[in-house]
């Protein structure tokens, strides 16, 4: 059995002080919240802090609260409640994401703010310090090191897995954020990059505090592709959201999870539904332009080229579903 | 069913339900003793290597640890066969896989036997590993060679009238592995030149055996004790690693050691199911009937012998029992490769042969223009026959089994005829009730039971079975139950200890209920004779017994069994011999994602011939369990490697197990043959179910989209690729075209009149 190492925990009473206590420990610093992709990582020694800055006790830092039209999240939140909130009843994508989330037990204990900072995914970084001393430890961790997933890379391929990620981009959430110098909003979609070393653009630090959407009425479906009903994580999410005008497509956000270092926003795609009526033309070329943006490496579940092209199909069938289309 | 019995036959509790689910049970994990130190395994991180020197003097003097071992400390070689005693607790000279043990700490807490494994220097000179099958049978033979074991066979007379089709099938079975929830641990205590051993395993006897060799000391001398067991499915039948080191590792400091494996270890431990490459050739009469039968497999055994030869055997040895053969020609050979070594999981080495073997019969039948199950049915083996290989089929509910699946899925009206993306696969299968011949030939019992009544009318039953979960604890309680009239709950039981308990040769092939089940009647029996010796006939047993302890103070029986002599007699006949087989006959119906490839199970309709049902709500749980297992087989697991030989999914989360969402709706009937040697008729449940799952829904497969999927497992990028190849004018047929060059020796002729 794999036991934890011996680790110092602080828990301080708010996230000004919990920005403070992780700035501090810096690398050797991590923020612990439900603790369910942490914990296994502390158990393989994947990562090594000496210090988790646990979150459980600030203040705040967990509810769904509608204000006016708009409603905040807060990052500490719990998946499983997600599923369980009436004010979020309209947003399809969110609770479809939601409800797929690794199993029921994981959902109750994990939580928002962790889903949207998940640690990028690599079938070559997430496995024990011996196997990966086996196959030669890779860019993820070790700058001077090679890219196992993809021979010959310049930057890690690791996956960005969450399935809140797409889902809340889909439907143009902000994050506010805090860190030293205070709290600062943001597009969710602009605290990520496309490198699975540093996917996070987050000053050290720097915490998400909580998640903001408006409920203005729209259309919205999140897709899951994995090997079972339950547990796995994404080799592929796409999420959807579009709004309808007099049977046209008013606006639409399609986006590509678990196929690179962060999501796609696969713009291309959405201008080809936008200002028009649906067709089964266009959501074939829709999806076909989403397929082009899709570019994922051999590191997840599933060939590389079945998850390329399951985008098409995921994101055809999720355009189907909402415009009523057959 | 019967209704002359008090308990057998009925839904009761097993025994250890309580305790299993509340927490109470104690796994070899969950034990503890005072000044126990922790024990890890360094393992090699290259799957082909020399071994040029080990330095321990780094980790030595790292404070908190107590000793250090590699391979010359235990130089004995062994291995549960006696034909393949090439394993060492530690490697000697070489290692063969990724993962293979080179050294062993012990030391006061895990993390510091952890640090002391990362300061322990190796040095290696790669070599070029083998990891396939292929490559395996290129190498050229001899000592060094890959080829570890190849056997041929032709049993009967080709039949003088020309076949109406003949074909040639060829399909690869992907090895996969146990699971069992339990991770293996070992908990050994060396104390006064005596070893007790506790840990996970399905043969504490022949452990004890294989302890006492390695260590060159008397068995007496030996204990082994199986605590709770979480699991085994074959995956904890060999002497392991950690078992041996936590016994030396003991006996150096004097102190007990404990060893716990991670998840990730225990695919390196594997043992399991064997990648296997088979070739089958067929002809047959125009109405249906078998005329011949060919059978051809290639297994890749990884790196150890294990039950490797048995499974090579195995692999010929049912086809058989299921079908009448004028003719039948086996040829097998078995590779040793640079991966963990393969196995016995349950089924041992039979679903890959049948899986073949059904999905081979599902072509055929559309080329003779009859119904799958119609073509069984022509050919299926009869009660108290002999096969064309010297096996003797005792009960047999095959055909009830096959007309009640048929009839419940509506088969005969619905298959073919299902809207495109929809289908029906039909299978069968058969398994043994215990292996008739054991491991290390004697003549003894195969099973002892010893049921003693002392003061007050305390009944205790020892039993040397190995409850791995399966409920064998509870079958011999109940069974003894039944034939004294009083309530399993009277019993006290002492099971799996080799001090305490009669010999019982272990959970393996199915022998549990069969074998120790008549040794518990027999005990039973043999105690009522005795009480109502000394009583009087005309007591109630718990009347009796009173009487006859105020006479005697103790009591004992004893009961055992013993299977029939084997009717074969030529080298090799021993394997697949069994007292009783089962029967099992599968419908699934499947619906097939043609955009994505994804194959939904939707049911399994499943008709079991279990003799008799002992428990009910056991059996049904031994078929959901085989059921899923079988599930997992098809759809999705596989241990697969890297080119470098490193295992690619050695987690939970990784190595794709189905789950409850996975799980079709059920349709489960019991054929009860009431089997004339069995206890109170019964035959085996743990694992036949399995074995025909895989081709019933391969060929749902092919009824739903018109594909052949002749690789397991059945993947969704697999039946999307099929359904590219077939779109484009393919044949749709997805798998192996190419058979090795093997040079099998010369085959042993059987014929039924010598």
């Amino acid at each position: 059995m794999l036991r934890l190492p011996k680790i110092c925990i602080v828990s301080p009473l708010s996230l000004a002080e919990a920005a403070r206590l992780l700035a501090e420990a810096g690398p050797e610093g991590a923020a612990f919240a439900g603790g369910t992709d942490l914990v296994p990582k502390l158990k393989r020694r994947q990562l090594r802090p000496r210090t988790l800055v646990d979150l459980s006790r600030v203040k705040g830092f967990s509810g769904v609260k509608r204000r006016g039209d708009r409603v905040v999240i807060g990052a500490g939140t719990r998946i499983e409640d997600l599923l369980e909130s009436p004010v979020l009843a309209s947003l399809t994508a969110l609770r479809e994401a939601a409800a797929c989330v690794a199993t029921p037990q994981i959902r109750s204990s994990a939580t928002v703010g962790g889903n949207l900072a998940l640690d990028t995914r690599c079938s070559f970084y997430d496995q024990s310090g011996s196997w990966r001393e086996a196959s030669g430890f890779c860019l993820k961790t070790d700058q001077e090191a090679p890219c196992r997933a993809a021979v010959g890379s310049e930057r890690c391929f690791a996956v960005a897995s969450g399935d809140l990620q797409p889902a809340l981009i889909a439907l143009g959430a902000n994050v506010r954020i805090v860190g030293l110098a205070g709290e600062r909003e943001a597009a969710l979609e602009s605290i990520y990059q496309d490198t699975g070393a540093r996917f996070l653009r987050l000053a050290p630090g720097e915490l998400i505090a909580a998640v903001e959407l408006d409920l203005s009425p729209r259309l919205s479906t999140y897709r899951k592709l994995r090997r079972r009903g339950s547990f796995d994580f994404a080799a592929l999410g796409v999420a959807v959201s579009l709004q309808m005008k007099g049977g046209v497509v008013s606006a639409c956000r399609i986006v590509l999870g678990a196929l690179a270092s962060s999501p796609i926003i696969a713009d291309e795609a959405a201008a080809l539904m936008a200002g028009g009526k649906p067709t089964l033309e266009r959501v074939s070329a829709a999806a076909s332009a989403a397929v082009r943006r899709a570019r994922p490496v051999a590191n997840a579940d599933f060939p590389a080229a079945y998850r390329r092209r399951m985008a098409g199909v995921f994101v055809a069938r999720a355009l189907r579903e909402l415009t009523g289309l057959a | 069913m019967t209704r002359r019995y008090k308990y057998i036959g009925r839904s009761l509790r097993k025994i250890d339900a309580l305790a299993k689910a509340t927490g109470r049970a104690k796994y070899t994990d969950d034990l503890s003793l005072p000044g126990m130190l922790h024990g890890r395994l360094l393992r090699s991180p290259h799957a082909y290597a020399e071994i040029i020197a080990i330095d321990i003097s780094r980790a030595s003097k790292l404070a908190g640890v107590r000793a250090i071992i590699t391979g010359d400390d235990l130089p004995a070689r062994y291995g549960i066969i006696p034909s393949s005693q090439d394993e060492s607790a530690l490697a000697i000279g070489r290692v063969r896989y990724v993962g293979e043990p080179v050294a062993a700490v012990a030391a006061d807490d895990e993390e510091t036997a952890a640090r002391a494994l990362e300061l322990i220097d190796v040095s290696y000179r790669l070599l070029t590993p083998c990891l396939g099958i292929e490559e395996a049978a290129q190498e050229p033979p001899g000592p060094d060679g890959r080829l570890h074991k190849a056997i041929a066979y032709e049993f009967g007379e080709k039949p003088g009238s020309a076949p109406a089709l003949e074909r040639t099938d060829l399909f690869f079975y992907e090895g996969n592995t146990h699971l069992a929830l339990e991770e293996h641990a070992a908990l050994a205590v060396w104390k006064d030149g005596k070893l007790t051993l506790r840990c996970s395993s399905q043969t504490p006897f022949h452990l004890r055996q294989i302890v006492a060799k390695i260590f060159a000391m008397p068995e007496e001398k030996v204990r082994v004790i199986v605590p709770s067991l979480g699991g085994g499915f074959g995956g904890k039948l060999d002497p392991f690693s950690h078992d041996i080191c936590a016994a030396e590792l003991a006996r150096r400091t004097g102190r007990p050691v404990k060893f716990a494996l991670a998840r990730e270890e225990v695919f390196y431990c594997h043992r399991g199911r064997h990648p296997s490459l088979m070739r089958i050739r067929s002809a047959w009469a125009k109405d249906g009937r078998i005329l011949d039968l060919d059978f051809e497999a290639c297994l890749d055994g990884g790196a150890y012998g294990s039950f490797g030869i048995v499974c090579t055997y195995y692999h010929g040895a049912l086809q058989p029992t299921t079908y009448r053969l004028p003719h039948y020609g086996f040829r097998a050979a078995r590779f040793s490769t640079n991966k963990p070594p393969c196995g016995p999981k349950r089924g041992h080495g039979i679903p890959q042969p049948r899986c073949a073997l059904e999905v081979h019969i599902d072509k055929a039948a559309e080329q003779l223009g009859i119904n799958p199950v119609d073509l069984r049915l022509k050919n299926l083996t009869t009660p108290d026959s002999i096969t064309v290989n010297m096996l003797r089929i005792g009960s047999n509910g095959l055909r009830e089994c096959v007309e009640k699946v048929a009839k419940a899925s509506d088969f005969r009206r619905r298959y073919g005829r299902l809207p495109h993306g929809r289908g029906l696969g039909f299978a069968l299968g058969s398994y043994l009730s215990g292996a008739g011949v054991p491991i290390y030939w004697n003549e003894g019992p195969h099973s002892r039971i010893r049921i003693e009544a002392t003061a007050g009318g305390v009944l205790t039953l020892y039993s040397g079975a190995t409850d791995i979960g399966q409920g064998s604890d509870t079958v011999v309680v109940t069974v003894a139950a039944e034939v004294l009239g009083i309530s399993p709950q009277r019993i006290r039981l002492v099971a799996a200890d080799t001090e305490l308990t009669p010999l019982d040769l272990g959970s393996y092939s199915s022998r549990v209920t069969y074998m120790a089940g008549n040794a518990a009647k027999q005990a039973a029996e043999n105690l009522k004779a005795e009480v109502s010796r000394l009583a009087g006939p005309r007591l109630s047993f718990e009347a009796a017994l009173r009487i006859a302890l105020e006479k005697t103070k103790t009591l004992e029986a004893w009961g055992s069994y013993t299977p029939p002599k084997k009717f074969g007699t030529f080298k090799g006949s021993g394997v697949g011999v069994s007292p009783a087989y089962s029967f099992s006959a599968c419908v699934a119906s499947v619906r097939c994602d043609c955009e994505t490839g994804f194959v939904r199970v939707e049911k399994i309709h499943f008709a079991h011939d279990i003799g008799r049902a002992l428990n009910r709500a056991c059996v049904l749980g031994q078929i959901e369990g085989g059921i899923h297992m079988g599930l997992g087989e098809a759809l999705c697991e596989e241990q697969v490697f890297h080119s470098s030989g490193l295992h690619r999914k050695p987690s939970l989360l990784d190595y794709k197990v189905p789950g409850l969402f996975e799980m079709p709706e059920l349709d489960i009937h019991l054929v009860e043959s009431n089997d004339p040697g069995g206890p109170f008729g019964a035959k085996e449940v743990g694992q036949g179910p399995l074995i025909p799952i895989i081709p019933a829904v391969a060929n749902a497969i092919y009824d739903a989209v018109g594909v052949r999927i002749d690789s397991t497992p059945f993947t969704p990028e697999k039946v999307l690729e099929a359904l590219d190849a077939k779109a484009r004018g393919g044949s749709g047929r997805l798998g192996p075209d190419r058979f090795p060059e093997v040079l099998f020796p010369e085959p042993i002729r059987v014929r039924q009149d010598a």
